[in-house]
């Protein structure tokens, strides 16, 4: 039976009612005036209107190219682990484009990199060691979707998650971002996960509001279809605009990220992820959701290709954790 | 090409098989080309299609709007495309080990199913129907089964998709007898008529119990390809039981007559049926066993005046007289000690009149058993509680036959004196065989058929029973019927009847409350395994195929008809002639017609714009509407 000390109660006791004094209700600020600060300080609540199926049509003629990675582990603990990584790349007519990697510190070039952003960084060679895994898997997408942009002329690139992780750890990006301006393909990330903290260092919010990140801020505060459109002065992230979106009935809106340059573009491109985007569902939309189950390597997908691939004498002595051996 | 394959966990003798491009049928046969296992065939015992991207709704995945479909749709993406279809297969014949996973799977060719499918030809077996799941197969199949089974779907006639299941009847010899079990509207009259059609066509002897009248072989089927009609005339005699066929009562035995008198009267209490057994003597003729029976009546209402004129002495009495009270004291010191009260010889003489009013002794059942030696098809048809009591006398009489002859020729002795006379083997069938033979309870025919079903197959007699609850036909007899036709059955009881008596699995069972009229499941020993077919279309309709409520407008119709010509020489009609008119539409459609009639008629008609009405100095006119241009 689980065991609770007292002590685990009083701090988890303690986390409660620091949270719920950060909410709004608690503060007593409406809903309105919230918007109202937003408003004001941010910038417009804008509705978003669905396209119909000529609209589609007629302003994104042609696929929609989805683009996902996904990165599982297998092993135990430094360097005695093995990250496998997967991108693809999928036109909405079925072309389909994929990349693996696989980042081993047994191997010593992986080592060497490690060590380099470890002494770089000053990380830990674990911190280093993650942070190998999403540069790669970062570039392994924008790789793939590269790829796909050699033979595709898509109507649209769809990226699962914001550019700014892009921009921030994948080599390639520039190339990329060039070539879909160079030849007008609208680009955006999905935020299913908005992560930032802009909107309290944009404003100033009541009391304890302004400890809160954009999601805490944004939940429940946009309706359905509703998107808040950031003042153009507001640079947070440069090149990339984020528009915070709710497009489905979920309460947490989602951010896409956008490149200035296409400004001309951004409302048809909030309106056909909204068009994609089931009103019952997460507010992702569908065709990201596709991608990604055909991109997603489960651990079980991955201690497959590990047990298919590595002779069991090896993976016994170097990469199966103790822990894996726990009897109960 | 549609790409198929073995996937999860196989055994040895069941394998899941997933396509993307193709559906499964139920029951088809695949091949699983496991080339160590030598390509082993399995069939679809169950099918399933799912979509991962239309979950089903919950919580977390919700139904995907159509916006976001139509959208997809227009930059090139059908999620129709993402599903994936399901079978799980059972293999035909058990593996030493289980199946590899990812084996490819193929349609197979007819050959190589020939021998699961098709067990005779269509010339020596009963073709029943179109055998489920073999639509892709049958496109090797030779010409000599083609366009033998052609369906109904409603009222059409569709060609013959698949391989036809045809069942070797004559081997009934080895696995005796036939049962056909379904709900009402199951499709089980016409499996019965496909079934009796086809041993009209072998020629096959039978005695049908027809209860419901139905039977009748003359109106071919509308629709049915030229090929696959067959003119019944001359195969079949129908007889109705009291009227052309009956029993002669000098034939009946003491028991014979017990069965007849418990059927006359739902009932028979013990002491009636010692007065009946003590009465009846061997060759009694009706006349004589009535005349005995009235004679005791009659003696022990008066038999205290009969005594006391016989102790009188005979001096005041003339010679008729006396003789019949002499035999009215015999006839008491004879029978009255062993036959009890009045009342129980009272409800003899109730029970016999009753049989004898529907006429059952006026003929014999000779026509039959010609009929039969002809290699006809005898439907007799009667009300269900005299048609038991007939027909288990005539099919008595005839059993016997030919259980006697049988003997003779086993023993070697037939033909020596010429005893006993030839008699044909044939088939006994009843539709509500659970009424003739029904379970815990006696039934005039119970004891024959259940003797039939255990010991028919010696002298070349064979049960087909229908019912629609298996479930209350006696267990002997169910458990000696080896081939089952099973239909669309509801009633739990009856399903768990079925399992038991079948080798139909879960799956199946778990069907048959959903099976579509027509559709059965055929297990038979003379197979081997349970097919799953489809009846075809029966060669000829029952006479009472149209439906009653449909005979309901037919006749408004008619009689509108009739009432609209009749108006049409009359017409314009007004209130001042009304009262002639209304004699003159009467005598055309030959009844009376009053004047409210006719003036609610006219008002109908104009309602629904048929005539049309005007105010005119002679009150209203009801005319023909004025014809444009």
């Amino acid at each position: 039976m689980l065991q609770l000390s007292e002590e685990m109660k009083i701090k988890m006791k303690h986390l409660n009612e620091h949270l719920l004094a950060t909410q709004a209700e608690a503060l007593n600020v409406g809903r309105e005036d919230l918007r109202d600060i937003l408003r004001e300080g941010i910038g417009p609540f804008r509705p978003t209107r669905t396209l119909t199926k000529e609209e589609v049509g007629r302003k994104f003629p042609g696929a929609i190219l989805g683009v996902d990675g996904s990165n599982n582990g297998y092993g135990g603990s430094f360097p005695h682990e093995v990250a496998v990584l997967q991108a693809a790349a999928i036109m909405t007519t079925g072309e389909t484009y994929l990349k693996a990697d696989v980042v081993a510190p047994l191997l010593p070039e992986a080592r060497e990199r490690v060590e380099e952003i470890a002494r770089h960084d000053g990380l830990t060679h674990e911190q280093a060691m993650d942070r190998l895994v999403k540069m790669t898997g970062a570039e392994l997408e924008i790789q793939v979707a590269l790829s796909a942009l050699e033979e595709q002329t898509p109507a649209l690139v769809l990226l699962d998650g914001g550019l700014l992780r892009y921009r921030t750890l994948a080599p390639s990006w520039g190339t990329l971002r060039e070539k879909v301006l160079r030849r007008n393909i609208p680009i955006a990330g999905v935020i299913e996960e908005i992560g930032t903290r802009e909107i309290a260092r944009s404003v100033r919010l009541p009391g304890a509001l302004g400890e809160l990140y954009d999601r805490g801020v944004l939940y429940g505060l946009l309706e359905p279809g509703e998107a808040l459109w950031p003042l153009p002065t507001l640079q947070w992230k440069q090149d990339i605009y984020t528009v915070f979106a709710r497009l489905s009935h979920d309460p947490h809106p989602v951010g896409i990220d956008l490149l200035r340059e296409q400004e001309a573009r951004f409302q048809d491109i909030v309106q056909i992820i909204y068009t994609l985007t089931p009103s019952g569902g997460r507010g992702i939309p569908l065709w990201l959701d596709v991608v990604d189950e055909r991109t997603r390597l489960s651990s079980a997908a991955v201690e497959l290709i590990v047990e298919t691939f590595i002779d069991p004498a090896v993976r016994q002595k170097l990469l199966i954790p103790k822990r894996d051996r726990r009897d109960f | 090409m549609d790409i198929m394959q073995v996937v999860g966990a196989t055994t040895e003798r069941e394998v899941f098989v997933a396509s993307r491009t193709r559906k499964f049928r139920i029951n088809e046969i695949l091949v699983i080309e496991d080339q160590d296992l030598g390509g082993p065939q399995a069939e679809v015992v169950h099918t399933e299609s799912v979509n991962r991207l239309v979950p089903l709704s919950s919580e977390r995945n919700s139904i995907v709007d159509e916006k976001v479909l139509e959208g997809l749709r227009q930059v090139g993406f059908n999620i129709d495309q993402e599903e994936i279809n399901v079978a799980r297969l059972r293999l035909l014949e058990g593996c030493p080990y289980p199946i590899k996973v990812g084996s490819a799977v193929r349609v197979p060719q007819f050959a190589e199913v020939e021998r699961y499918l098709v067990r005779t030809t269509p010339q020596n077996g009963l073709t029943l129907g179109v055998i489920e799941g073999t639509e892709e197969v049958a496109a090797g199949m030779p010409e000599s089964l083609q366009g033998i089974a052609p369906l109904l779907a409603g009222q059409e006639i569709l060609p013959q998709k698949g391989v036809p299941m045809i069942l070797d009847f004559k081997q009934m010899d080895q696995y005796p007898h036939i049962g056909v079990f379904g709900a009402p509207g199951s499709g089980k009259s016409v499996a019965l008529r496909v079934l009796l059609e086809g041993l009209m066509e072998k020629r096959v002897p039978g005695i049908v119990a027809d209860p419901h009248w139905e039977m009748l072989f003359e109106s071919g089927t509308p629709g049915l390809p030229e090929r696959n009609r067959t003119d019944f005339t001359g195969r079949y005699e129908v007889y109705t039981a009291g009227k052309d066929v009956g029993i002669a009562f000098s034939d009946l035995t003491d028991s014979d007559l017990t069965k007849l008198l418990r059927a006359a009267g739902g009932s028979l209490s013990e002491p009636m049926e010692n007065a009946a057994k003590t009465l009846h003597q061997e060759k009694d003729t009706l006349a004589a066993f009535k005349e005995r029976l009235n004679l005791l009546v009659t003696a022990m209402e008066q038999e205290v005046t009969i005594r006391r004129k016989l102790n009188a002495g005979y001096d005041d009495l003339d010679v008729q007289e006396r003789e019949k009270l002499e035999r009215m004291a015999d006839i008491l010191d004879t029978y009255k000690s062993s036959v009890g009260h009045l009342a129980t010889l009272k409800g003899l003489q109730w029970r016999l009149t009753r049989l004898e009013r529907e006429g059952l002794f006026s003929k014999d059942v000779k026509s039959i058993l010609d009929a039969l030696k002809a290699r006809k098809l005898v439907v007799i048809r009667g009300s269900l509680w005299f048609l038991q009591v007939f027909v288990s006398y005539a099919i008595g009489k005839a059993y016997g036959l030919r259980r006697a002859y049988r003997e003779e020729v086993q023993k070697g002795e037939y033909g020596g004196r010429g005893k006993t006379e030839k008699f044909p083997p044939f088939v006994v069938v009843a539709d509500e065989a659970h009424v003739f033979a029904p379970k815990s309870l006696d039934a005039p025919a119970k004891s024959l058929i259940r003797e039939i079903a255990q010991e028919g197959r010696k002298f070349g007699v064979f049960l087909v029973l229908a019912t629609q609850r298996p479930a209350l036909l006696d267990d002997t007899t169910t458990a000696m019927l080896s081939t089952k036709i099973i239909m669309r059955t509801v009633r739990s009881m009856d399903i768990s009847a079925i399992r038991e008596e079948t080798d139909l699995g879960s799956e199946e069972t778990s069907r048959l409350p959903y099976l579509a009229s027509g559709d059965c499941f055929v297990s038979s020993a003379i197979l081997g395994r349970t097919f799953a077919v489809r009846i075809r279309a029966a060669k000829t309709v029952s006479p009472f195929s149209q439906n009653p409520f449909d005979e309901l407008d037919a006749e408004e119709r008619e009689e509108d008809r009739q009432i609209w010509q009749a108006l049409e020489s009359v017409l314009p009609v007004s209130e001042s002639n009304l009262m002639q008119a209304a004699r003159d539409v009467g005598q055309r459609v030959g009844r009376p017609i009053s004047n409210q009639d006719l003036r609610r008629l006219l008002d109908t008609y104009t309602v629904n714009g048929r005539l049309t009405a005007s105010d005119t100095m002679l009150g209203m006119e009801w005319a023909f509407p004025a014809q444009n241009g």
